[in-house]
């Protein structure tokens, strides 16, 4: 049997393109777009954005970012500009437009391609912009109005130009030329100095999840598949294109769905459902997961934060034709990199504290589990786990300092190895379960978020340094919300410090609550006790309840 | 005691999610999407559903309603009246 390969996100979007050239690849608020359709606007933007950097004139872009949400024109964007030969910087125009601005500049992308969603957030980003911009208008953005409106960015649309000279077909002369190495999409995650981390993922990182991924779980293009992931999330890649590869349907996931997609799941008929597992904790408490109401689906993956065992044995309860794995990964090994296949009658003595596995590394990738003393731990032992292989990322964009403390050789060793953070331990059988993180690094909602950041923005919002936020409840390094502390007088206006804290961080990030304290615990060290805070939270709660 | 109506648990809705009134267009609040105007996020509408629940006696089953229409103010306040009356997909508690 010849193995399955590709050569890089597009490479593996064109493939199917040329097979399947009919076949639904998307459908999203409710329209359909087939392979051939949704190359052709692919296409034309990508001959869009070449032409418009060749009219700028300068340096040939690495990245560019697109600003759009759960719509025909996001998707668009993302192979418009792996087209071009160019790596993606997703932008969410839900997020706050302080943090879209300082993602936009970290980037140093010089073009911008619009979504019409995107037109209020836009006009922001334009407005402030500390450099002249090529935005690209997609259909049901007036280029016209922004251009007379804002005199100092240039404006294009896939459609100018000779429209009857528009290419409908991606150049798969370029698409063979796309090197491994340059960026396929551009991320960022919850940076400990208040600035949020880009991460660059290259196409042969990305190129390398695919390869692995598609065969081992047998994809068909008869399978449909959910986007239930922001396209800020790494696991979005997963999503679009695992599904493209497969010459399968996509199948956009409207934002209030994603709480409760049962109804959609069997209205869409999915085949395959991808989310953050405490979607399964939401269908539980609002009743719709109910045995065997999910038969369509064959494959259900979670991935972003914990599966508690309870939550495992529900959704295949719902779901009894389908096979359920928890798999595990942080965006620096790009997507995903371990899996563990949920078997409720013979595998549950494995679950740790009531949490799935997070199981075995992909067979294409290496992984170690360091002890605290630095050598490499025996089975049974807890320690880091360290990642290498080619879907490890290179490092942080534009910080060496944080991509020497993280990615790391050792002694005789030539590989390149990413630190987690992640504390795990293997047991007999060499499979994984998740401990914890190392240092504060939390999911919130499955979201990552370093919570030396929020105490960063909570010191910059109060003016005082005496400022801590806390994950809360936590359990295995999952938490529902995240709480603040500040050493302050009573009559301090906490709602006023929370709403600029909304001013700058995403929802997940914001604090639900400001506890005002006298002093801060300190811990052995002399050091502020973060735990010790955390421990508090639910008291507190009570109290002013 | 008499099932409770619809306006009776939509006021509740409002009392409860204390920025739904300021966030709702000036037609009123009954067609504010909670989750899409940010009066809620996920785990604050299940707490909302709980609230409710508890208020009112009831357990709201929301089956196969569309999300669309249960994150509305009033779509949710149909949903949980119907409940009350006894006509809902859902038990009476």
């Amino acid at each position: 049997m010849s193995r399955y390969s590709v050569a890089s996100l597009i490479d593996a979007f064109c493939q199917s393109a040329d097979r399947y050239p009919e076949r639904t690849a998307l459908e999203v608020a409710g329209q359909s777009f087939t392979y051939a359709d949704l190359e052709a606007r692919a296409a034309a933007l990508a001959s869009a954005l070449l032409r418009a950097e060749g009219a700028a004139g300068g340096e040939a872009q690495p990245v560019v970012a697109f600003l759009g949400y759960r719509s025909l024109g996001a998707y668009v964007s993302v192979l418009g500009v792996l087209a071009a030969g160019k790596g993606y910087v997703p932008l969410n125009p839900n997020f706050p437009l302080a943090r879209t601005r300082t993602m936009l500049a970290l980037s140093r992308c010089a073009t911008l391609v619009a979504s019409p969603e995107a037109a209020e957030v836009l006009h922001g980003v334009l407005a402030d912009a500390p450099r002249p911009l090529t935005v690209i208008c997609l259909e049901g953005l007036d280029a016209g109005t922004l251009r007379a409106a804002y005199p100092r960015h240039r404006f294009a649309t896939p459609c100018d130009g000779d429209s009857a000279a528009a290419p409908t077909r991606i150049d798969r002369d370029a698409v063979a030329r796309v090197s491994p190495d340059g960026t396929a999409y551009l991320l960022f995650t919850s940076g400990s100095t208040g600035v949020p981390k880009g991460v660059p993922v290259s196409h042969g990182n990305a190129a390398s999840y695919v390869s692995y991924v598609v065969p081992r779980y047998g994809f068909a293009p008869t399978d449909r598949f959910s986007q239930a992931f922001d396209m800020t999330f790494d696991l979005s890649v997963h999503d679009m294109f695992v599904c493209w590869a497969s010459g399968a349907a996509l199948v956009s996931v409207p934002h209030a769905a994603v709480m409760a997609p049962a109804k959609l799941i069997r209205d869409a008929r999915l085949t395959v459902w991808f989310s953050v597992p405490s979607v399964i904790m939401f269908m539980q408490r609002l009743r719709t997961l109910r045995p065997a109401s999910l038969p369509d689906l064959r494959i259900s993956l979670f991935c972003g934060e914990p599966l508690l065992e309870r939550w495992a044995d529900a959704w295949q309860q719902a779901a009894p034709n389908s096979i359920v794995e928890n798999v595990y990964g942080p965006t620096e090994a790009t997507i995903a990199i371990s899996h563990y296949r949920w078997d409720p009658v013979r595998e549950r003595n494995r679950c740790a504290n009531g949490v799935v596995p997070i199981g075995t590394i992909f067979a294409t990738q290496t992984g170690m589990i360091v002890g605290a003393d630095g050598a490499a731990a025996t089975r049974g032992q807890p320690g880091e786990l360290w990642l290498s292989g080619s879907q490890v990322t290179r490092g942080y964009l534009d910080n060496p300092e944080k991509t020497a403390q993280q990615f790391v050789s050792r002694a005789s060793d030539p590989r390149v190895w990413y630190r987690t953070g992640d504390m795990v331990v293997e047991d007999e059988d060499g499979v994984m379960q998740y401990l914890g993180r190392v240092d504060n690094q939390v999911q919130v909602n499955g979201y990552r978020v370093e919570l030396q950041e929020i105490d960063e923005v909570l010191r910059h919002a109060s003016g005082n340094d005496s400022a801590m936020a806390v994950a809360w409840p936590l359990e295995a390094g999952r938490a529902d919300s995240v709480y603040a502390f500040l050493c302050a007088p009573p009559a301090t206006d906490t709602a006023a410090i929370i709403r600029q804290c909304e001013s700058v961080l995403p929802g997940y990030m914001v604090p639900k609550a400001i506890f005002l304290i006298g002093d801060m615990p300190l811990n052995a060290n002399g050091k502020i006790d973060r735990a010790a805070l955390a421990r508090s939270v639910g008291e507190l709660i009570s109290a002013k309840s | 005691m008499p099932s409770p109506s619809y306006a009776e648990i939509r006021d509740f809705i409002v009392s409860a999610a204390p920025n739904a009134a300021a966030r709702a267009a000036a037609g009123g609040v009954d067609d504010l999407h909670l989750l899409n105007a940010g009066v809620v996020d996920s785990l604050g509408f299940v707490n909302l559903l709980a609230a409710i629940e508890e208020r009112f006696g009831i357990e709201i089953d929301l089956g196969d309603a569309d999300p669309d229409e249960f994150l509305t103010v009033g779509g949710l306040a149909r949903c949980a009246a119907a409940v009350a009356r006894g006509d809902g997909a859902a038990h009476g508690g």
